[in-house]
Protein backbone atom coordinates (compact mmCIF):
# COMPACT_ATOMS: atom_id res chain seq x y z
CA UNK A 1 0.00 0.00 0.00
CA UNK A 2 1.23 3.34 -0.69
CA UNK A 3 0.11 7.09 -0.21
CA UNK A 4 1.75 9.94 -1.24
CA UNK A 5 1.31 14.44 -1.06
CA UNK A 6 2.30 17.06 -2.36
CA UNK A 7 2.39 20.81 -1.26
CA UNK A 8 3.22 23.62 -3.89
CA UNK A 9 4.77 26.03 -1.90
CA UNK A 10 3.65 29.06 -3.10
CA UNK A 11 -0.30 27.93 -2.82
CA UNK A 12 0.60 27.49 0.75
CA UNK A 13 1.96 30.51 1.37
CA UNK A 14 -1.12 32.22 0.10
CA UNK A 15 -3.20 30.03 1.29
CA UNK A 16 -2.74 28.68 4.67
CA UNK A 17 -1.00 30.67 7.53
CA UNK A 18 0.53 28.39 10.07
CA UNK A 19 1.53 31.44 11.78
CA UNK A 20 -2.02 31.91 13.12
CA UNK A 21 -2.66 30.97 16.87
CA UNK A 22 -3.18 27.30 17.50
CA UNK A 23 -2.52 26.22 14.11
CA UNK A 24 0.62 24.42 15.23
CA UNK A 25 -0.72 23.20 18.14
CA UNK A 26 -3.89 21.26 16.19
CA UNK A 27 -1.39 19.54 13.18
CA UNK A 28 2.34 18.81 15.48
CA UNK A 29 3.53 16.29 18.10
CA UNK A 30 5.54 18.97 20.86
CA UNK A 31 8.69 17.57 19.22
CA UNK A 32 7.68 18.68 15.52
CA UNK A 33 6.83 22.44 17.21
CA UNK A 34 9.93 22.26 18.43
CA UNK A 35 11.75 21.44 15.32
CA UNK A 36 9.44 24.03 13.63
CA UNK A 37 10.33 26.82 16.05
CA UNK A 38 13.87 26.16 15.91
CA UNK A 39 14.36 25.56 11.83
CA UNK A 40 16.39 28.09 9.97
CA UNK A 41 13.16 27.13 6.88
CA UNK A 42 10.25 26.96 8.73
CA UNK A 43 8.02 27.63 5.93
CA UNK A 44 9.81 24.14 4.23
CA UNK A 45 9.42 22.30 7.11
CA UNK A 46 5.99 22.48 8.36
CA UNK A 47 5.16 21.62 4.91
CA UNK A 48 7.84 18.54 4.45
CA UNK A 49 6.19 17.68 7.77
CA UNK A 50 2.45 17.71 6.62
CA UNK A 51 2.97 16.26 3.44
CA UNK A 52 4.78 13.20 5.30
CA UNK A 53 1.64 12.87 7.68
CA UNK A 54 -0.87 13.65 4.43
CA UNK A 55 1.03 10.49 2.65
CA UNK A 56 1.24 8.31 5.51
CA UNK A 57 -2.61 9.04 6.58
CA UNK A 58 -3.40 7.48 2.94
CA UNK A 59 -2.15 4.38 3.37
CA UNK A 60 -3.62 3.86 6.76
CA UNK A 61 -7.20 4.84 4.90
CA UNK A 62 -6.39 2.04 2.15
CA UNK A 63 -5.50 -0.23 5.24
CA UNK A 64 -8.45 0.56 7.26
CA UNK A 65 -10.75 1.89 5.43
CA UNK A 66 -11.62 4.68 7.80
CA UNK A 67 -10.89 8.21 7.67
CA UNK A 68 -10.21 10.89 10.71
CA UNK A 69 -8.63 13.69 10.47
CA UNK A 70 -6.15 13.76 13.54
CA UNK A 71 -2.42 15.00 11.85
CA UNK A 72 -1.57 15.32 15.80
CA UNK A 73 -1.86 11.93 15.94
CA UNK A 74 0.84 10.87 12.99
CA UNK A 75 4.45 11.58 14.43
CA UNK A 76 6.94 12.50 12.54
CA UNK A 77 10.51 11.39 12.30
CA UNK A 78 13.46 12.11 9.97
CA UNK A 79 16.65 10.03 9.49
CA UNK A 80 18.09 11.82 6.98
CA UNK A 81 17.34 15.53 5.26
CA UNK A 82 19.11 17.62 2.67
CA UNK A 83 18.07 20.50 0.89
CA UNK A 84 16.63 18.74 -1.93
CA UNK A 85 15.24 14.98 -0.05
CA UNK A 86 14.33 13.78 3.08
CA UNK A 87 14.01 10.05 4.46
CA UNK A 88 12.13 9.52 7.72
CA UNK A 89 9.19 8.00 8.92
CA UNK A 90 5.28 8.44 10.43
CA UNK A 91 4.45 6.37 13.27
CA UNK A 92 0.41 5.48 13.64
CA UNK A 93 0.18 2.43 15.45
CA UNK A 94 2.93 1.50 13.35
CA UNK A 95 5.66 2.59 11.43
CA UNK A 96 5.11 3.94 7.67
CA UNK A 97 8.50 4.98 5.88
CA UNK A 98 8.29 8.25 4.27
CA UNK A 99 10.90 9.52 0.76
CA UNK A 100 10.25 13.60 0.26
CA UNK A 101 11.38 15.52 -2.54
CA UNK A 102 12.00 18.95 -1.79
CA UNK A 103 12.31 21.69 -4.24
CA UNK A 104 12.15 25.80 -4.17
CA UNK A 105 8.32 25.12 -5.70
CA UNK A 106 7.03 22.50 -3.97
CA UNK A 107 7.56 19.44 -1.49
CA UNK A 108 5.93 16.08 -2.79
CA UNK A 109 6.27 12.73 0.12
CA UNK A 110 5.47 9.33 -0.66
CA UNK A 111 3.96 6.72 2.34
CA UNK A 112 4.50 3.15 2.48
CA UNK A 113 5.19 0.17 4.81
CA UNK A 114 8.58 -0.29 6.44
CA UNK A 115 10.65 -2.35 4.45
CA UNK A 116 8.73 -2.64 1.21
CA UNK A 117 10.08 -5.54 -1.09
CA UNK A 118 8.36 -3.15 -4.20
CA UNK A 119 10.18 -0.32 -5.62
CA UNK A 120 7.68 2.64 -6.18
CA UNK A 121 6.93 5.25 -9.26
CA UNK A 122 6.42 8.46 -7.98
CA UNK A 123 5.92 10.97 -11.16
CA UNK A 124 5.44 15.16 -10.55
CA UNK A 125 2.76 16.51 -12.91
CA UNK A 126 2.72 20.41 -13.44
CA UNK A 127 -0.34 22.62 -14.47
CA UNK A 128 -0.76 25.94 -16.36
CA UNK A 129 -4.11 26.46 -14.22
CA UNK A 130 -4.61 25.76 -10.88
CA UNK A 131 -8.53 24.94 -10.68
CA UNK A 132 -9.67 21.68 -9.68
CA UNK A 133 -11.07 20.39 -13.14
CA UNK A 134 -7.66 21.42 -14.94
CA UNK A 135 -5.79 19.78 -12.42
CA UNK A 136 -7.98 16.51 -12.35
CA UNK A 137 -8.30 16.14 -16.47
CA UNK A 138 -4.15 16.58 -16.86
CA UNK A 139 -3.31 14.46 -13.98
CA UNK A 140 -5.20 11.51 -15.90
CA UNK A 141 -3.88 12.52 -19.06
CA UNK A 142 -0.82 11.89 -17.52
CA UNK A 143 -1.55 8.55 -15.27
CA UNK A 144 -2.63 7.12 -18.72
CA UNK A 145 0.62 7.90 -20.43
CA UNK A 146 2.15 6.35 -17.83
CA UNK A 147 0.08 2.98 -17.30
CA UNK A 148 -0.32 2.48 -20.95
CA UNK A 149 2.54 -0.28 -21.09
CA UNK A 150 0.66 -1.98 -17.88
CA UNK A 151 -3.06 -1.55 -20.13
CA UNK A 152 -1.50 -2.40 -23.56
CA UNK A 153 -5.63 -3.41 -23.95
CA UNK A 154 -7.07 -0.38 -22.59
CA UNK A 155 -5.25 2.18 -24.62
CA UNK A 156 -6.81 5.86 -22.94
CA UNK A 157 -9.44 3.26 -21.45
CA UNK A 158 -7.76 3.40 -18.12
CA UNK A 159 -10.16 4.36 -15.04
CA UNK A 160 -9.61 5.19 -11.71
CA UNK A 161 -11.99 4.68 -9.13
CA UNK A 162 -12.69 6.07 -6.08
CA UNK A 163 -14.23 3.84 -3.17
CA UNK A 164 -16.55 5.69 -0.62
CA UNK A 165 -13.32 7.06 1.29
CA UNK A 166 -12.17 8.39 -1.57
CA UNK A 167 -9.00 6.19 -2.23
CA UNK A 168 -8.15 5.60 -6.13
CA UNK A 169 -7.88 2.21 -7.62
CA UNK A 170 -6.65 2.56 -11.32
CA UNK A 171 -8.46 -0.10 -13.19
CA UNK A 172 -7.66 -1.94 -16.73
CA UNK A 173 -7.80 -5.18 -18.49
CA UNK A 174 -4.28 -6.42 -19.97
CA UNK A 175 -3.07 -8.43 -23.40
CA UNK A 176 -5.53 -11.01 -22.15
CA UNK A 177 -8.41 -9.36 -21.51
CA UNK A 178 -8.11 -9.65 -17.86
CA UNK A 179 -8.93 -6.59 -15.59
CA UNK A 180 -6.20 -5.59 -13.31
CA UNK A 181 -6.60 -3.45 -10.24
CA UNK A 182 -3.48 -1.38 -9.02
CA UNK A 183 -3.97 0.82 -6.02
CA UNK A 184 -2.34 4.30 -6.93
CA UNK A 185 -2.19 7.42 -4.89
CA UNK A 186 -2.82 10.80 -6.36
CA UNK A 187 -1.89 14.31 -5.33
CA UNK A 188 -2.49 18.12 -6.46
CA UNK A 189 -2.28 21.28 -5.22
CA UNK A 190 -1.52 24.50 -7.11
CA UNK A 191 0.45 24.19 -9.87
CA UNK A 192 1.81 20.84 -8.85
CA UNK A 193 0.58 17.44 -9.00
CA UNK A 194 2.19 14.01 -8.18
CA UNK A 195 0.95 10.09 -8.83
CA UNK A 196 2.51 7.48 -6.95
CA UNK A 197 2.34 3.30 -7.02
CA UNK A 198 4.44 0.56 -6.89
CA UNK A 199 5.59 -1.46 -9.84
CA UNK B 1 -28.51 30.21 21.40
CA UNK B 2 -28.52 29.89 17.49
CA UNK B 3 -31.33 27.52 15.92
CA UNK B 4 -29.85 24.47 13.57
CA UNK B 5 -30.56 26.41 10.50
CA UNK B 6 -28.45 29.79 11.97
CA UNK B 7 -26.03 27.87 13.00
CA UNK B 8 -25.61 25.99 9.38
CA UNK B 9 -25.90 29.45 8.06
CA UNK B 10 -22.54 30.64 9.98
CA UNK B 11 -21.08 27.29 9.17
CA UNK B 12 -21.50 28.11 5.70
CA UNK B 13 -19.74 31.50 6.08
CA UNK B 14 -16.78 30.21 7.72
CA UNK B 15 -16.34 27.87 4.71
CA UNK B 16 -17.37 29.40 1.74
CA UNK B 17 -13.43 31.06 1.55
CA UNK B 18 -12.09 27.72 1.35
CA UNK B 19 -14.22 25.84 -1.01
CA UNK B 20 -13.08 24.84 -4.32
CA UNK B 21 -16.43 23.58 -5.71
CA UNK B 22 -19.16 25.77 -5.98
CA UNK B 23 -21.63 23.62 -7.16
CA UNK B 24 -21.30 21.13 -4.46
CA UNK B 25 -21.24 24.43 -1.98
CA UNK B 26 -24.87 25.46 -3.15
CA UNK B 27 -26.09 22.61 -2.70
CA UNK B 28 -24.83 21.68 0.79
CA UNK B 29 -27.00 19.22 2.99
CA UNK B 30 -25.68 17.92 6.20
CA UNK B 31 -24.03 14.86 4.57
CA UNK B 32 -21.65 17.12 2.65
CA UNK B 33 -18.03 16.43 3.07
CA UNK B 34 -15.64 18.58 2.83
CA UNK B 35 -12.91 17.32 1.36
CA UNK B 36 -14.66 15.05 -0.85
CA UNK B 37 -17.58 16.59 -1.72
CA UNK B 38 -16.17 20.47 -1.71
CA UNK B 39 -13.20 19.46 -2.42
CA UNK B 40 -11.12 21.71 0.78
CA UNK B 41 -7.53 21.81 0.98
CA UNK B 42 -7.21 19.71 4.21
CA UNK B 43 -4.48 21.52 5.59
CA UNK B 44 -7.48 23.99 5.18
CA UNK B 45 -9.67 22.03 7.59
CA UNK B 46 -7.34 23.03 10.74
CA UNK B 47 -8.94 26.92 9.58
CA UNK B 48 -11.76 25.66 8.97
CA UNK B 49 -11.62 24.11 13.14
CA UNK B 50 -10.03 27.47 14.31
CA UNK B 51 -12.56 29.79 12.64
CA UNK B 52 -15.07 27.70 14.14
CA UNK B 53 -13.61 28.01 17.69
CA UNK B 54 -13.37 32.10 17.32
CA UNK B 55 -16.93 32.41 15.85
CA UNK B 56 -18.68 30.13 18.71
CA UNK B 57 -16.58 31.13 21.20
CA UNK B 58 -15.45 27.43 21.45
CA UNK B 59 -12.39 24.78 21.71
CA UNK B 60 -12.66 22.14 19.72
CA UNK B 61 -10.42 19.46 21.64
CA UNK B 62 -8.01 16.80 18.85
CA UNK B 63 -10.66 14.55 19.62
CA UNK B 64 -13.71 16.31 18.02
CA UNK B 65 -11.60 17.65 15.30
CA UNK B 66 -11.08 14.15 14.45
CA UNK B 67 -14.40 13.46 13.07
CA UNK B 68 -15.28 16.84 11.58
CA UNK B 69 -15.03 15.65 8.05
CA UNK B 70 -18.66 16.52 7.05
CA UNK B 71 -21.32 19.61 7.71
CA UNK B 72 -23.08 17.20 9.64
CA UNK B 73 -20.44 16.35 12.20
CA UNK B 74 -19.38 20.07 12.67
CA UNK B 75 -22.73 21.08 13.45
CA UNK B 76 -22.81 18.40 15.97
CA UNK B 77 -19.53 19.30 17.96
CA UNK B 78 -20.34 23.03 17.48
CA UNK B 79 -23.80 21.68 19.19
CA UNK B 80 -22.27 19.79 21.73
CA UNK B 81 -19.55 22.68 22.69
CA UNK B 82 -22.02 25.59 22.94
CA UNK B 83 -24.35 22.91 25.29
CA UNK B 84 -21.24 22.09 27.52
CA UNK B 85 -20.54 25.83 27.51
Amino acid sequence: MIGNDIVDLAQACRESNWRRKGFLAKVFTDSEQQLIQSSSNPDVLVWLLWSMKESAYKVIVRETGQRFFAPQKLACHYANIQTNMAEGSVFYQKTYATKSIITTHYVASVAFPENPDQVFTHEIVTFDRTNYQHQHTRIREKINQHYVTLFPNAGSNIHIRKDKTGTPTLTGSDLSGKTIHKPISLSHHGHYGAFASFY
Amino acid sequence: MQTKDELIATLKTIVKPYVQDEQAFANVTEKTDFINDLKINSANLVDIALDVEEAFDIEIDNASMERMLTVGSAVDIITQKLAEK
